[in-house]
């Protein structure tokens, strides 16, 4: 089943060319942008596995860190390219997209089909909990500056700037004393999950070909990335959707395609554990790594990306850690519980539609 | 360890004369305001002892009262002068930042202390299970009070009765909560060190116990007045908001310093005493001191209502809710921790600017 998977992301390569050729030579920005949006699913898939490769030969400690920051490449390149072109408001609904969207619709889709096969799935309760408090942190860490924008007074922007730094440096460290929790101090809680299992199987290809594979990757997801970008207002207008739409609800998918395709055929293989983690460590490295990141870039290249997200997306933030908490609260999960998580996650979508 | 830090405290009692040497005779406001807070944590810690050793030797009902009235002698003292003089912001923000700072950096640095010494720490969840319960209430009592007056264009007259009633409700909640940890259902708290610690024998008779707490009291007394009268003028020479002067230097020095014990009591893998005594101090200040402040602000017209901002109830909520989360697992590691100190520093740092 895999192989066949990969097969089809294989043939997906073809639309690098063919972006090129909408782009460079019949100079159609909106078909560009949609040809490189799936340009970009098998280009992810591929850093995904040399990154894999690569950590698998180093030791374990350090292959964690290349995992989890490489694990976002696609995402932080695709944020910077966009802040670069002063869409910083379709990068805070695209990282809020994303969050939910592994959160909800990651997690609700796996349960919803592995729910299907099997009447009750068990999982691991002790490093989702971990994950779960960490995820509370990164909606703090989101909200609190934005609720300080949103009521102070007249809150001078300067403030809100130190503000801003001062949170994302906060979220980075405790992000790092996560990773130090998981791959140091505490490793044997995360030991009985598959997801270490699965990474300490043999490497496939030899260290430098996995790192020239992952350089090369890269070049080509920035070029793809570039192509969306430029593209992106045109096609916003074309298809008659609003950018923070297109941001939040089309970007947060198809960017992480390749992980809800994995997280699915997990779920259907009875190791719901390893969806539900791959959907809370997404969203916890997407809050707690890729914002401070960006936050960091954007006050050097002056691009102006503060933590100031509008109310609504906060609560929706709010809304879906509260549910998804609830939902794996007791270590097993069920279609019905899928459907609850897929239901808020298109009620969601709805009201991103109308912003 | 204990009777190191003991001794510490009763050596920062030279505070006392200093700050009344700043006071009358060099008459410079922030020499006073810094001598009288160093001053004003030993003697907290007094209070507390010469309490306790009364409490031990009176029935459990006049016991518990008199743990809770001096327990939060000192915060109330406070802020009653400080709303004497109209100082209401203050007062406000000193509450907001002793629940904060007790649930987040005291419950915090306790944990992750520990948790550097200990891998895993073991607590009982029954007893956290109903503060943490008593906790969402107490934020629901603050809440709404403050998200009515926030949003319906409403008379101050409606404001006030809302607060008053609030306010008697939550004492009434607060009342029942004693009665069932010390009558009804004290079996689910018997098992945990706190009450184990509270059966101790008495050290000193009784006598001298009532005379050490009423010069206690009188010295913390004078000592409030004079940290109130020179609070403004000290913030402004430390460059401080006053916001940010009352939740986070106020609140910690006055309520939070006071309760460091939590942290040795980590250290000696008695990690249940230091949850029970955050969350129990956080309940105290939202339960127990707010509406006392709002009963005695009603009979002397200082203008203290239930209405607070709406970042200060984001503020109070975000803690409750990653405490009422962590104290459903069970145990601890120094991760966790780390996490609650995050928090405490992203509102902290939040405060800074309002």
């Amino acid at each position: 089943m895999q192989d066949k998977v990969g097969k089809i992301f294989i043939y997906m390569l073809l639309f690098i060319p063919v972006s090129w050729f909408f782009a460079f030579y019949l100079h159609n920005k909106s078909l560009a942008f949609a040809t490189s949006i799936i340009a970009i699913v098998p280009l992810a898939r591929i850093i995904g596995f040399s990154t894999k490769e690569v950590a698998l030969q180093t030791n374990p400690a350090f292959g964690g860190l290349i995992n989890v920051t490489f694990g976002n490449l696609v995402e932080l390149i695709i944020a910077v390219i966009s802040l670069s072109a002063g869409l910083i408001e379709v990068v805070k609904a695209s990282l809020i997209g994303s969050i939910i969207g592994n959160l909800l619709f990651l997690v609700g889709i796996s349960a919803f089909f592995g729910g299907w096969k099997y009447k009750e799935m068990k999982f691991n309760k002790t490093s989702v909990s971990v994950s779960s408090t960490m995820l509370i942190i990164a909606v703090a860490g989101l909200a609190i500056p934005s609720v300080y924008a949103l009521t102070a007074v007249n809150p001078e922007p300067q403030h809100i700037q130190y503000l801003s730094d001062s949170v994302a440096i906060a979220m980075a460290l405790i992000y790092i004393a996560g990773l130090v929790f998981a791959l140091i101090t505490h490793n044997y809680l995360f030991d009985a999950t598959d997801e270490i299992k699965a990474s300490r199987e043999k490497p496939t290809i030899s260290r430098n070909k996995a790192l020239l594979i992952l350089i090369i990757a890269t070049i080509f997801v920035a070029i793809e990335s570039e192509l969306l970008v430029s593209g992106f207002e045109a096609a916003a207008e074309i298809i008659g959707l609003r950018e923070v739409f297109i941001g939040a609800i089309f970007l947060g998918i198809v960017t992480n395609i390749a992980e809800n395709a994995n997280s699915v055929h997990f779920a259907l293989e009875n190791k719901i554990d390893l969806s539900i983690e791959i959907g809370l460590s997404s969203a916890i490295q997407i809050a707690l790594f890729v914002v401070p990141v960006l936050v960091f870039i954007s006050q050097f290249m002056g691009y102006g990306f503060l933590l100031t997200f509008s109310a609504f997306e906060l609560v929706a933030l709010v809304l879906s850690v509260i549910i998804l908490n609830y939902v794996t609260a007791d270590g097993k999960t069920n279609w019905i519980e899928g459907a609850q998580l897929l239901t808020v996650y298109l009620i969601i979508a709805a009201a991103f539609y109308f912003i | 360890m204990e009777d190191k830090v003991g001794r510490i405290f009763l050596l920062m009692l030279v505070f006392i004369p200093i700050s009344l040497f700043f006071a009358f005779v060099i008459h410079s406001p922030t020499l006073t305001f810094i001598a009288s807070v160093l001053a004003i944590v030993p003697l907290a810690r007094i209070v507390g002892f010469s309490a306790k050793e009364i409490a031990l030797r009176s029935n459990v009902t006049l016991g518990g009262f008199l743990n809770v009235i001096f327990g939060n002698l000192i915060v109330l003292m406070i802020a009653a002068f400080a709303m004497r003089k109209g100082l209401i912001e203050i007062v406000k923000a000193a509450v907001i930042g002793s629940i904060i700072g007790n649930l987040l950096l005291l419950i915090g640095l306790s944990i992750f202390m520990g948790g550097l010494k200990y891998k895993e720490q073991i607590f009982n969840k029954d007893s956290t299970g109903v503060s943490s319960t008593m906790l969402i209430i107490a934020v629901a009592g603050l809440a709404i009070p403050s998200v009515y007056a926030l949003t319906v264009e409403s008379e101050i007259h409606h404001v006030q009765y809302l607060s008053d009633s609030v306010a008697l409700v939550m004492a009434l909640i607060y009342i029942a909560g004693l009665v069932f940890a010390y009558f009804t259902h004290n079996y689910i708290f018997d098992s945990s060190d706190d009450i184990k610690a509270a059966k101790e024998k008495p050290t000193t008779t009784l006598e001298r116990a009532v005379l050490i707490l009423i010069l206690a009291v009188v010295f913390v007394a004078f000592e409030a007045w004079l940290l109130v009268g020179n609070i403004e003028v000290a913030a402004s020479v430390f460059g401080l908001r006053e916001f940010f002067f009352g939740a986070v230097v106020v609140a910690l020095i006055t309520n939070v310093a006071e309760k460091s014990n939590a942290i040795y009591f980590a250290l000696e893998n008695k990690i249940n005493l230091s949850i029970e005594i955050g969350m129990s101090s956080a309940i105290q200040i939202a339960l127990f001191v707010v509406p006392v402040l709002v009963f005695i602000s009603q009979f002397l017209h200082y203008g203290f209502l239930l209405s607070f901002t709406a970042f200060e109830i984001v503020c109070v909520m975000f803690p409750v809710m990653i405490i009422s989360y962590l104290s459903a697992g069970g145990k601890t590691n120094w991760l966790e921790g780390a996490q609650l100190i995050t928090v405490y520093l992203i509102i902290a740092s939040a405060f800074y600017f309002i």
